[in-house]
């Protein structure tokens, strides 16, 4: 046993205690604040049947959604939660807080160093969804090039008693249970306040693709120590029934309109479509007087920013390189790098310069996944570019064209892999298109399936994509990393770029993506696992190409429909068959006049063609 | 080097002693309100401390001098929740979220539409009217009493946040409401954070929802006003509403309900509450 004898607390050492406790108790109240940690149990007094239940098909009151919105919740149909890749979806953290419930657990995660608050970790939401983090560190908010998640980005600060929270990255999702949907540059802004044993949190969701105005919601919570929190599960999905149609997407047929709700309720029509001018308070009186006090926002340009140059790690050896042209895939290793694709060309030195950050080893192999100007630009001067660096001590442009022309004509650069169909399109010669530079065809072809071969202590494996694109397409596996680059065959910012000259077509590209989506496994509840890569845009998994693929069906099936109904391209036009998703995938191409309307006519010819046979 | 083992951890001992003792001492010298310590003592907070015998405590601050939030101005409601409650009068019998008794039920589904000797007023009393399809102006009456004003219904509530005469008057539509400033938060500088806190009580029956969802005479409303600035501008004043009514709830009935700032003056449309029945025309 031991025996501790007291001690006389001198004058000095109460000073010295004094000098220690003082600035620690100052200190914690620049970080202490509000206690918001415990469990809270959720009250369901507001929208029972919106954050329980589910609300009605075509019930949008209150909603701000613009036009684009209201046409893909009235295409939506709920048969398509039966959809394999759709049975286990979370919620996006654009609703995920309003229900169902949610009763939630929030912790305060302590740096050991600092004993600062480093992050709130909140538990509990709707079953699938993944533990929500909420960095108080003061890190910033990743690029646009990185990975969007279910719970997307959380970060927060104290200001007073209000802890405000702001989420980006959040998958495109929904933001009411009845397909009003939220697209992916969808933000969520949060202000949580503690009232005694209650706290309050208002959210506010800005997203320039499908709100006229943010949607503002708010919930309550009561502290309940003994509440049960939801635990997360592991959801596989599973056809029951063995009888799902690889591809089928169910959707109402374009002029769908759900008039049962407003029906039910005896709410006029046009209230039930949402809108600005439904939430104030004017609309019930004289619907036609009512005007927002928000002053109208510029409409945001119909284009995404350029990316700058930018490289970010994607899984396992594979990196992502952005600003360059197409995505670049980089593999890296021992053996040197690989790269998918070369960029467009026109930033060489920057590109070289990024490049060996990651690795100042050689650049081995290039594989071209198409003979797109945006993806073979580089070829040249990357794979020379090692030997140009001994022949040109600055390095800076890897040297001369002539230079690089007569390097790679040796055989002495990397080896440019492709499909043998974009060797041959690039050495085809098309009346008033000026002929590919000779020196940027590949070098190495090949005409099977698959092609494989090992690098960097990895299989890496080129699938051949027929008729998607162009004749020529590949995707690239990397199969111990789990990354897939996909080239033109998926976007996240651009419609497919079917070329019916060079051997495209809408069945091809759907072909094309179901493939892509049967390789790819997520980790967990449509989250994780193997990471893809689009030719623009940023870095991906398996949902968001799900989310690609369904849209380009569902516009396939619109078209088709429109078609066996008699209407013609003018008129499948004038019925906006892409309205609802032209503020995601309408943007220009650099290089390319490829948009919307193109889109359409090339599914219109193909269907028309093949409808007459 | 034993002994010198022993004086280190003597001295560890009386250094982690004196600052003990030091933080005890310092504890009652910390600000607090009575109401607010007894408040957490009675939730059972760990930390409540209440005043020692013959401690005097400093009255707490009340009224437009003590303000913690401004929220004077005009705020208009911003219909995104419960729409089909508020913004037309709901069919009988859709008491959706409504935490109703059995007795609760039984009246709401003895409201008649028809009726034509109703109070239309009714819906707008205090346990309802925040939540209304309105505008309210806020501003101060006085020092002491902090005035709502509707245009919806053309009601007015009175804050008021020093004992009133007031508060003995008969029973009202918006019955008495007394008021506090309550900090929240730690202070950052000479900054102070916090909420209104309101208490209504001393109220006429009336309606929570204008489909006949009743409140009672007992009805205590409890609400918290809050203010908070969007990264993209708009002001919003959110006003949490707990109404406890032991005759026609089974628990407090608790929503909040957000207001943005509105800048313009022609906006405001007075409507009487008496001109039938609210909620958009079929």
């Amino acid at each position: 046993m031991k025996e501790f004898a007291l001690v006389k607390v001198s004058g000095e050492r109460a000073v010295k205690a004094l000098v220690v406790m003082v600035p620690m108790l100052l200190a914690s109240t620049a970080f202490a604040s509000v206690d918001i940690t415990g469990r809270w149990q959720s009250f369901r007094h507001e929208e029972r049947l919106v954050r329980g239940d589910g609300p009605d098909l075509g019930d949008y009151t209150g909603l701000p959604i613009n036009a684009a919105a209201r046409q893909k919740a009235e295409a939506w149909d709920a048969t398509i939660l039966s959809v394999p890749e759709r049975q286990t979806t979370p919620h996006p953290m654009t609703y995920a807080m309003n229900g169902p419930r949610p009763n939630i657990r929030i912790e305060e995660l302590i740096d050991p160093e600092t004993q600062l608050i480093k992050a709130y970790r909140i538990s509990g939401l709707y079953q699938r969804a993944a533990e929500r983090m909420i960095w108080m560190d003061g890190r910033p908010h990743p690029s646009d090039l990185a990975e969007h998640t279910w719970t997307g980005f959380s970060t927060g600060r104290w200001e007073g008693n209000v802890l405000i929270v702001k989420t980006t990255h959040i998958k495109m999702g929904f933001i009411q249970r009845n397909g009003v949907p939220s697209s992916p540059y969808a933000t969520l802004e949060e202000h949580f306040v503690r009232h005694g044993n209650q706290l309050m949190a208002l959210f506010i969701v800005n997203d320039p693709i499908y709100l006229d105005e943010p949607l503002v919601r708010s919930a309550n919570w009561k502290w309940a120590p003994t509440v049960r929190i939801d635990a997360r599960t592991r959801a596989e999905p599973a056809d029951e029934f063995g009888v799902s149609e690889r591809g089928r997407i169910p959707s109402w047929p374009l002029g769908t309109v759900h008039d049962e709700f407003g029906k039910r309720f005896g709410i006029p029509l046009e209230a039930t479509f949402g809108g600005a001018q439904t939430m104030y308070p004017e609309y019930a009186r004289s619907p036609a007087t009512s005007t927002s006090p928000v002053p109208p926002k510029p409409k945001a340009p119909n284009a995404v920013a350029p990316q700058a140059m930018e490289v970010m790690h994607v899984q396992g050896n594979v990196y992502v390189l952005a600003g360059a042209g197409a995505l670049i895939t980089v593999q890296v290793g021992d053996d040197g790098l690989l790269l998918v694709d070369s960029g467009d060309g026109t930033k060489n030195a920057a590109l070289l310069k990024e490049l060996q950050t990651l690795s100042p080893a050689r650049i081995n192999h290039i594989i071209n996944t198409s003979s797109g100007a945006a993806h073979i630009g580089g070829n040249a001067a990357l794979a020379a570019d090692e030997a140009e660096k001994n022949l040109l001590p600055d390095g800076s442009t890897g040297g001369s064209l002539a230079q690089q022309k007569a390097f790679i004509m040796r055989g002495q650069g990397a080896v440019v892999r492709s499909h043998e169909n974009v060797a041959t399109e690039m050495g085809r010669v098309t009346p008033g298109v000026p002929p590919t530079d000779r020196t940027l065809v590949p070098n190495r072809t090949f005409f099977t399936e698959r092609q494989l071969f090992a690098y960097n202590d990895e299989p890496v494996e080129m699938i051949h994509v027929p008729s998607a694109i162009t004749t020529g397409d590949v995707i690239v596996l990397f199969r111990k990393s789990d990354v897939i680059s996909t080239g033109e065959l998926f976007s996240t910012v651009s419609y497919p770029v079917i070329d019916p000259k060079k051997g495209g077509s809408l069945k091809g590209e759907l072909e094309g993506l179901n493939m892509l989506i049967d390789i790819a496994v997520p980790l967990i509840n449509q989250e994780g696992g193997t990471r893809i890569i689009p030719a623009r845009g940023r870095i991906c998994n398996e949902m968001d190409v799900v989310e690609y693929r369904d849209m380009v069906t569902i516009v396939h099936d619109r078209i088709k429909k429109m078609i066996a109904d008699g209407m013609t391209l003018q008129q499948v036009k004038n019925a906006k068959p892409t309205l609802d998703y032209d503020g995601i995938y309408d943007h220009p191409i650099p290089g390319s006049n490829w948009n919307a309307e193109k889109f359409v006519e090339a599914a219109y010819q193909e269907l028309k063609a093949e409808s007459g046979k | 080097m034993k002994a010198s083992a022993t004086r280190t951890a003597r001295e560890l001992v009386s250094t982690r002693l004196a600052a003990s003792l030091l933080v005890l001492g310092l504890l009652p010298l910390l600000p607090v309100d009575e109401a607010s310590a007894q408040a957490l003592c009675a939730q059972g907070d760990v930390g409540c401390r209440l005043p020692r015998p013959g401690q005097v405590l400093p009255t707490p601050p009340a009224g437009k001098q003590a303000a913690l939030l401004d929220l004077e101005g005009q705020w208009v409601a911003v219909v995104t929740e419960d729409w089909r409650s508020y913004m037309i009068t709901a069919p009988k019998g859709d008491y959706e979220s409504m935490p109703l008794n059995g007795i609760g039920r039984q009246v709401a589904d003895a409201w008649n539409p028809d009726a034509t000797d109703t109070d239309a007023c009714m819906a707008y009393g205090a346990a309802a009217i925040m939540r209304m399809p309105s505008r309210f102006r806020i501003s101060w009456e006085s020092n002491e009493v902090l005035k709502i004003e509707t245009d919806a219904g053309m009601q007015v509530r009175k804050l008021h946040f020093t004992k009133s005469a007031e508060q003995q008057a008969a029973p009202s539509r918006q019955g008495y409401s007394s008021a506090k400033w309550v900090q929240e938060g730690e202070p950052v500088g000479k900054k102070t954070f916090g909420t209104l806190e309101v208490e209504t009580s001393n109220l006429l029956a009336g309606l929570l929802r204008k489909n006949g969802v009743p409140f009672s005479d007992k009805a205590v409303v409890t609400e918290y006003y809050d203010r908070f600035k969007a990264g993209t501008g708009e002001e919003w004043l959110v006003v949490t509403t707990i109404v406890d009514d032991p005759q026609y709830l089974y628990e407090p009935f608790t929503t909040s309900t957000h207001l943005m700032k509105d800048p313009r003056p022609a906006s405001w449309k007075p409507e009487s509450c008496l001109r039938g029945k609210p909620g958009l025309k079929k």
